[in-house]
């Protein structure tokens, strides 16, 4: 499931870029203005990708990319443009533009630029799903056993813990158990590999 | 024939042509005064030159004695018209020693008129016949010498100092060469006329008079000025020459730049279109069982949109030809957006501030939208052109749209110089490109423009400064 949002204020343009979409079975959303386009909800579920104009009466393409990134959206971005416009490409791509494509683009072309930025929504995406996944997990530990679980990934024993917390060997074994259980993880590498996706690192004393 | 005639005719000759000459210049640039000084210069020496002529021809005292006396009159024109020409020429040369100069002369004329004999000599008691070494009989004279004579020969002193301070003081500035060759010939001149005229008037030198001889340094001295400022201008001109047509070929490539680039926006729409309706159209008939009816729809969408592309190229064509493109209704709010639009990188670059307002609910006007582009199109790459003149912290552009008599108005204000006072409607015609300069783009064409809409295309200047471009178009007829 993935959607291709098209901004452009020319009907026709708009139309026949629709259906080069559909006819590779991509859905597409056609938007003939920048306010039109904000106006609608998206759903953050589904992978999906911009193809906008850059040039267009009231808002511009760039100016739409910008609100898109101040607003923290991981939506890409591919501009088309009606002449090669190098100072406005450069502006585009360094704001983290996925393509910057000339008109009349090439279907393939057109299509391995859109493929490109679908997946790295998808990734993007699915880093995010697990990374709430992990951090999720790690609000469930009670303060304390968050404690034990920054010694262990130091690769301390027990007893090193029990010293450097102040507390008893005894007790930081049953911590342990309910770290591992609660971040569903058999080993402290694996633990370690977890933090390390949150940026949880080690901290040496 | 007698040599000595034929040398002073010549010399005579010379001194009323380069006198004609500063005439001449003078009739064209009537504010510098050192042309009719120069000229009153040329004509005295002139006279000075027949005088010395008859003076060596005179076998007669009394009437070598008259000669004399309006020989005297003119040396002191030659004088005051050459002090006073040095004084408008090297501004530096001192007020003071001019009058000096100047009012030794004129009460050197008073005792040559008022008191016995001339201002040389008292009593010219005889003339004697001198044989030059080729045999030409000429006169001298012998007589007691006026005890004012000082009056003239202290000339000869003031008058170098007076030239060399003048130059000295003027080292520095502008027309350096011409200075020094001026102050050379100023002393050649009058050292040589001094001490000569001197020596013939003390009976120590058997000699014509020969300060029109020594004239010929001046004469020799302002024609190399003259030819030196005529290759100077020459250059000069050559030099302007070839910045106006960098100029006028810098707004070519501008004016192309800009019309290219609205073309190619204009003409990509369709052919954007077209290409992704056809590759769609295609990969639709690979389906087994394709849809026809959107593969109709595909085709009549490729139809529509050459027929885009058509209309545009054809607008485009009749535009540069000055023609009229078909009248469409045209909103202008929309079209002027568009134009700033294309404008926007450069209006950036120039760091212009621009301002548009546009009233709400402007109607309708009679047009072609490509025609009405441009218009705005020209007006504003005028208006850029204007203001980037001005210091960066004062380019400002002021476009506005409303609602007026029946029609609507664009104004067009920049902050740039303005336009030149003596304003007529041949501005309309400076700015005119012929075929071979390629666009037929300017003033000219948009006047033609907006005329054949039935509109008006006026120009003048804000009274803050600055030019205004108004531009009226009559509401499109239902």
């Amino acid at each position: 499931m993935a959607i291709v949002y098209i901004v452009d204020d020319d009907d026709a343009v708009r139309k026949s870029l629709s259906r080069v979409l559909r006819a590779e079975g991509i859905e597409a959303s056609c938007h003939p203005s920048a306010d039109d386009f904000l106006r609608q909800t998206l759903d953050p579920e589904v992978t999906s990708c911009l193809l906008l104009d850059v040039r267009m009466p009231a808002m511009s393409g760039l100016e739409l990319q910008r609100r898109l990134a101040e607003a923290g959206s991981d939506l890409p971005v591919i501009f088309l443009t009606g002449h090669g416009d190098i100072p406005m490409s450069v502006k585009a791509m360094k704001r983290g533009a996925a393509d910057f494509l000339t008109k009349p683009v090439d279907a393939e072309d057109l299509l391995r630029a859109i493929r490109r930025a679908l997946s790295v929504h998808r990734r993007a995406r699915e880093t995010a799903v697990l990374e709430s996944g992990i951090r999720a997990r790690i609000d469930s530990l009670t303060p304390r056993e968050r404690e034990v679980m920054h010694q262990l990934i130091t690769g301390v024993q027990n007893k090193v813990v029990a010293e450097r917390l102040g507390i008893s060997v005894k007790t930081v074994k049953i911590h342990r158990a309910n770290v591992m259980k609660k971040m569903d993880v058999r080993s402290v590498t694996e633990l370690l590999h977890l933090c390390h996706l949150v940026a949880i690192e080690p901290v040496l004393p | 024939m007698n040599i000595l005639v034929i040398a002073w005719s010549m010399i005579c000759a010379a001194c009323v042509l380069l006198g004609l000459i500063q005439v001449f210049l003078w009739s064209h640039d009537r504010n510098e005064p050192a042309y009719p000084l120069f000229a009153a210069l040329a004509f005295s020496a002139a006279v000075v030159a027949i005088l010395e002529m008859a003076l060596f021809l005179s076998d007669n005292p009394a009437r070598y004695q008259q000669l004399l006396r309006w020989q005297n009159v003119a040396i002191a024109g030659v004088i005051l018209s050459l002090v006073w020409a040095i004084r408008a020429y090297i501004p530096t040369a001192r007020r003071w020693l001019a009058v000096v100069i100047s009012l030794c002369w004129i009460l050197g004329v008073l005792v040559n008129f008022l008191l016995p004999g001339n201002l040389t000599f008292s009593e010219v008691h005889a003339v004697n016949a001198r044989t030059t070494p080729w045999g030409d009989v000429f006169y001298v004279p012998e007589g007691t010498v006026n005890p004012f004579k000082w009056l003239a020969d202290v000339t000869v002193v003031l008058l170098p100092i007076y030239v060399i301070d003048a130059a000295w003081r003027a080292r520095e500035s502008a027309r350096r060469a011409q200075r020094i060759v001026i102050t050379v010939g100023v002393l050649l001149f009058i050292l040589f006329a001094g001490v000569e005229a001197g020596l013939v008037d003390e009976g120590l030198l058997d000699a014509p008079y020969m300060i029109s001889a020594a004239f010929l340094s001046m004469v020799l001295a302002l024609t190399w000025v003259l030819a030196h400022d005529a290759v100077q201008a020459r250059s000069l001109a050559l030099k302007v020459t070839e910045a106006q047509q960098e100029k006028s070929r810098i707004l070519q490539a501008s004016l192309m730049g800009e019309v290219s680039t609205a073309l190619a926006h204009e003409l990509n729409q369709p052919l954007a279109a077209m290409l992704g309706n056809a590759q769609a159209g295609r990969k639709f008939l690979e389906d087994p069982d394709p849809d026809l009816d959107e593969i109709r729809d595909i085709f009549d969408d490729i139809v529509r949109d050459n027929r885009r592309a058509r209309d545009i190229t054809q607008n485009v064509r009749r535009l540069l030809d000055g023609a009229d493109e078909p009248e469409t209704p045209v909103d202008l709010e929309r079209e002027l957006r568009e134009v700033l639009g294309m404008l926007q990188h450069e209006v950036e670059r120039q760091g212009v501030a621009l301002q548009f307002e546009a009233v709400p609910g402007l109607p309708e006007v009679a047009g072609g939208r490509l025609a009405i582009q441009q218009v705005a199109l020209n007006l504003l790459l005028n208006a850029l052109q204007a203001v980037a003149e001005q210091p960066s912290g004062n380019r400002r552009i002021r476009v506005r749209a409303a609602e007026r008599e029946g029609g609507a108005e664009i104004l067009v204000e920049d902050s740039g110089p303005g336009l030149p006072e003596n304003l007529d409607a041949s501005i309309f015609d400076a700015f005119v490109s012929t075929r071979s300069g390629g666009l037929g783009v300017g003033l000219a064409v948009c006047k033609r423009i907006v005329e054949s809409r039935g509109g008006r295309l006026d120009a003048g200047n804000q009274t803050a400064g600055g030019a205004a471009f108004r531009v009226w178009l009559p509401v499109a007829s239902a």
